[in-house]
Parts: structure tokens; C-alpha cells; sequence
């Protein structure tokens, strides 16, 4: 553009150095605080105010005013494993956590300061409670079984956790959001007795199913043969009745002969009883004098 | 000086562009001005006024995040313990508050769940847990745990809970096998026994059909053999002379009987000493 020295302009150095001026002594007089964030102003080191909205705000430049910030976010601790005892002196291990957030950020900064040392008071706080808390429960009132669909009891009651919001809120500027346990368990030499326990009960189940299959099977084979039997008998039955029928049915059909003529009958039938009682090969004796050896000689004529 | 200084008019038309921003699908933009969470906005090229006065970041809420607390031993309601694995599924529900709720909503998601499923399975037994009650415990996990996360206003929003692993620990597994294979035990025997019995009932009907037809072959041959009878006796008496034939029928069954067997004649009064085979 202007490349023509003698009508070049000289820059507006003394506007550039104002308005230089002018926006660092804003930028220390103006401060902003992130959603993210609640701050604290203090004035020499000691807090003044309090600042808990995010946006644009003023200040006196430094040295006078600082402003301390901290994450307004809500952060999860993670107590770790701790043993404890409940009433009946059975040991358990928990592992409590605490969703937490800075609610008061000015008695934050006096009485902890950093999160790091909040967390370390918090855990104490928590598990101190949580001890005392379990103390005073019986170890098999813990774990209860309850009807399908039944909305589960949170391990730690809701006034242990007010309990423990309570006293964070008043002496840490600490607002407690949510306290549980995240695991509920046994320590590990306890955990081997629960495991000789399960075993046998599941030796005992396993034992029933067996038994109640031999018994099932049993009682499924005594009915199969109770119902063959039956059949059979009754087959047996059946028969023995078919041949009464013909029997009397012979025999009335022999009487009605009878009575016709009953001494040709009679004659017959002996004859026919004869014949059938001598089989081949028999030897038959007769005396000279016996009937039959009569009736012999007069067949033979 | 040989470059222009009317060059840094264009510094202030830089500074406005460099409010230009584009949101990819999926994702969403949370601008802030001066901290405060002004507005959000949805893919497509936004504009925000520039730095220092506001700034945007953005939150990809499309993607389903996967959380894994890891696998938890627990006490059931009827004090045995499992091993529990569960893997959560969370989404952004509300974009400004997952940026500035909690400083991780995914780790807080997962404590909530393990937490919640301590407490349900403290009220199940493990039989059912191992069966039938696994759609019960991810359902009240599930449900209780989108409760407490809502309220805790994090901006993450429970999708789904699944269970990757639900077991006996491993010191007690084998025992647990061992009744699943007694179940089958059960099963085993009680067909054993039916087939015992599909196969016994078909020849129990076969031998009861034998018997009566036997029965029944018996039957008609003892009425055949008397109307035999009875036909030569109708013969007889009715031939003229009955009484001839009589005695012809008498002399025919001796000699078939004389034929058949030995006839050894003694003498009146004679003693028989009669000896009967030996077996």
C-alpha cells in the first residue's frame, strides 16, 4: 500500500499505548468465574467475598484483591477398603464412597483449603460414622432376602449420610451429595468359612435332586409294573372267564344230550372217559373177572 | 517504516471471525460467556462472540459411553457370595451439566451401580440370582441407580445396565456345577424309568392279547370237542338199531385203546405189584 515513503503516516503509537494501558489495568481490575468454578476474593489474604455464580466481575487491581478459585464440580472419593465391626463383632469390609462438591467455598479455603486435605477429612469423617453406624447392626440384619421386585434399602441409612452432610457442611464448607457403600464384603479368612458353608449346601442340594430322582424314577417304574400286573391279571381274568363261558356252555350242551337219552349217554361217556385215559404205550392190567375184561372179549366177538 | 500500520485494521475483522465455529453431527456446543453457560448449540456452523467475551466446547452426545466398575464380590440376602461383573451404558443427557456437574460423571455412574447392585444382591438369594433373578437385579439396579444419578444432576443418563458376568466365586464353583449336574441327574433318571416303562406297558398289552386268545382258541376248541361228542351221540341214537351201534362204537374204542396200549390180562385175584418210572 503505502510503500511511497514521504507520504507515509506515522502509526498512532501514543492511541496504541492508551488503549494497551487501558485493558491491563481492566484485565486486573476485571475478572471472570467459570461455571465450573465459585471463587473468593481476599484482601490481603483474608476472604472478603464470596463469589458462587459464574460470570463477569470486578475487583481492586492487585496487590489488594485475589481471587481464589475452586472446581465447584461435584468429585467423587473413594474411601479405600476399611475393615469394621458390627454388633455382633463379625468383621466386614467396606468401601464407602462420597460424591461431594464445595458448597461454602470461603470456610473451604480457612478450614481445608485444598481438595486433596477436604478428601482426607471427609474419608475420616465418613468412615468414623459409617463404623458407628454398623456398629450398632447386627451382622445378619444386613443382608435380608426380600420379594422379587421389592425396592432394595440402601446399605447406609439417609440420616447417616445427613449426619455426615451435616457436620461437612459446617466444618469443612463441604456439601455432601450422596454417601454409599460401593462394595459390602468379608475379609479374606472370613470369606473361606462362607465357602465351607456354601459348599455343604450345595452338596445337599445336589444330594436332593439326586434322591429325588431315584425316588421319582422308582415311583415311575412301581406304577409301570403295577399297571402291567394289572393288565395281566386282568388279561387272566378275561381268559378264565372265556373258558367258564365255553365250559358251561359245553356242559349244557352235554346235559341237553343227557336228557334225551340217558342211558346211551352214560355208555358213551364211559367209553369216551376210557379212551382218553388210556394213552400210547400204557400198559393196562385187567383181571379175568373184571367188567371191562368182559366188556373186552365182547368187543372182540 | 515501510509496512503500513493501516494493516491492523484487519486485526479487529480477525478477531470477530475467529468466532466462527462448526459442531459436527453428534456433537453439541456449550458456549459460555464471560463463564456463564449461555447457550448450546447443535451441529452446523455456530458463531459466538469471540474471545475473551465467550468460548464454546463441545460435548460429543452421540456416543455411548461404556462404563465398567469391574467385577465386585457381594454378600447375597442369604449370606453366600457372588462375583459380579456389570457393564453400564451412559449417555449425555444434558450437555451444560455434564460439563459442569461432576468432575468425572462416568466414574460417579459407576460407583452408583456398584453400589446399588451391593444393595439389591444383599436382598436376593443366590439361587435365584444364578437362575431366574437376573432380569430382577439388573432391572431394580437399573432403575435405581437412573434415580440417584438424576438427582445428582451430572448430566449423564443410565442407558443400560448388563450383566457380563454373575458366578460363584471360584473356591466354591465346582460345588455349584455339581448341583447343575444333579439337576441333570434328575432328569437322566426319571427317563430312565419312562423309557422302562414305554417299553414294559407294550408287552404287558402284547402277553394280556396272547392270553385271552389263547383263551379264547381254548375256549372254542372245548365247545367243538363237545359238539363232537354230541354229534356222534345224536349219530348213535339215532341209527336204528341203538344198541348195535353202541356196541360197535364200544368195539372200536377197546381196540383203538388195545392198539394203542399194552394189555396184560392175569388172572382173578392176582396181586399187581405196579412200578412206576423213576424220573
Amino acid at each position: 500500500m503505502s510503500d511511497s515513503p514521504t507520504t507515509a503516516a506515522s502509526p498512532p503509537w501514543g492511541l496504541l499505548a492508551a488503549a494497551a494501558l487501558l485493558t491491563a489495568s481492566l484485565a486486573g481490575a476485571v475478572y471472570t468465574v467459570d461455571a465450573r468454578e465459585v471463587a473468593v476474593v481476599t484482601l490481603f489474604g483474608a476472604p472478603v467475598r464470596t463469589v458462587d455464580a459464574p460470570g463477569l466481575y470486578l475487583r481492586a487491581p492487585w496487590p489488594l484483591h485475589q481471587v481464589v478459585r475452586f472446581d465447584r464440580r461435584a468429585r467423587l472419593l473413594t474411601v479405600p477398603a476399611t475393615e469394621m465391626l458390627t454388633q455382633d463383632k463379625k468383621n466386614l469390609v467396606v468401601e464407602p464412597f462420597v460424591l461431594w462438591r464445595v458448597s461454602d467455598p470461603k470456610l473451604f479455603l480457612e478450614a481445608v483449603g485444598t481438595p486433596e486435605v477436604a478428601e482426607t477429612q471427609l474419608s475420616d469423617l465418613a468412615v468414623s460414622r459409617i463404623a458407628s453406624s454398623l456398629g450398632q447392626r447386627e451382622y445378619a440384619a444386613l443382608m435380608t432376602v426380600q420379594a422379587a421386585g421389592a425396592a432394595p434399602k440402601p446399605m447406609l441409612s439417609t440420616a447417616l449420610k445427613d449426619s455426615v452432610a451435616e457436620v461437612a457442611a459446617r466444618r469443612l464448607g463441604i456439601e455432601v451429595v450422596e454417601l454409599r457403600l460401593r462394595t459390602l464384603g468379608l475379609p479374606l479368612q472370613n470369606e473361606q468359612s462362607i465357602y465351607d458353608r456354601m459348599r455343604a449346601e450345595r452338596s445337599r442340594i445336589a444330594n436332593r435332586y439326586r434322591s429325588e430322582g431315584e425316588e421319582q424314577a422308582a415311583s415311575i417304574r412301581a406304577e409301570a409294573d403295577r399297571k402291567a400286573a394289572e393288565m395281566l391279571a386282568d388279561a387272566e381274568q378275561a381268559a378264565a372267564r372265556v373258558e367258564a363261558g365255553a365250559e358251561e356252555t359245553a356242559a349244557r350242551l352235554y346235559a341237553e344230550a343227557f336228557a334225551r337219552d340217558p342211558e346211551l349217554y352214560l355208555h358213551l361217556r364211559e367209553l369216551e372217559a376210557f379212551e382218553a385215559l388210556v394213552n400210547d404205550d400204557d400198559t393196562v392190567v385187567l383181571q379175568s373177572d373184571s367188567a371191562l375184561f368182559r366188556r373186552v372179549l365182547e368187543a372182540q366177538r | 517504516m515501510r509496512v503500513s500500520w493501516r494493516w491492523l485494521l484487519l486485526v479487529p475483522v480477525l478477531w470477530l471471525a475467529s468466532g466462527l465455529f462448526v459442531v459436527e453431527t453428534g456433537d453439541v456446543a456449550v458456549v459460555f460467556r464471560f463463564g456463564t453457560i449461555d447457550r448450546t448449540s447443535r451441529a452446523g456452523l455456530g458463531f459466538r462472540l469471540p474471545w475473551p467475551i465467550e468460548r464454546h466446547e463441545v460435548v460429543r452426545v452421540s456416543e455411548v459411553r461404556r462404563v465398567e466398575p469391574g467385577r465386585t464380590r457381594m454378600l447375597t440376602g442369604d449370606t453366600n457370595l457372588v462375583d459380579l461383573d456389570l457393564v453400564v451404558q451412559i449417555t449425555v443427557a444434558d450437555p451444560a451439566q455434564w460439563l459442569t456437574g461432576a468432575t468425572d460423571p462416568e466414574a460417579d455412574a459407576a460407583a452408583i451401580v456398584t453400589a446399588v447392585a451391593t444393595d439389591v444382591v444383599a436382598t436376593m438369594d443366590v439361587d435365584r440370582l444364578l437362575t431366574t433373578g437376573r432380569t430382577d437385579l439388573l432391572q431394580r439396579v437399573m432403575s435405581e441407580s437412573q434415580a440417584i444419578l438424576e438427582a445428582l444432576e451430572t448430566g449423564a443418563r443410565i442407558d443400560a445396565v448388563d450383566i457380563r458376568e454373575l458366578t460363584p466365586p471360584p473356591a466354591v464353583v465346582d460345588a455349584f456345577n455339581d448341583v447343575s449336574s444333579a439337576r441333570g441327574d434328575r432328569e437322566t433318571l426319571a427317563l430312565g424309568a419312562e423309557a422302562y416303562t414305554s417299553k414294559l406297558i407294550p408287552e404287558a398289552r402284547g402277553k394280556k392279547a396272547t392270553t385271552l386268545s389263547a383263551a379264547h382258541a381254548r375256549a372254542a376248541e372245548r365247545i367243538a370237542g363237545a359238539q363232537a361228542d354230541i354229534a356222534r351221540f345224536e349219530a348213535a341214537r339215532s341209527s336204528p338199531d341203538a344198541r348195535a351201534e353202541l356196541a360197535r362204537i364200544r368195539a372200536e374204542v377197546l381196540s383203538s385203546a388195545a392198539s394203542r396200549a399194552h394189555i396184560r390180562i392175569v388172572p382173578a385175584g392176582s396181586v399187581v405189584q405196579v412200578q412206576t418210572p423213576s424220573e
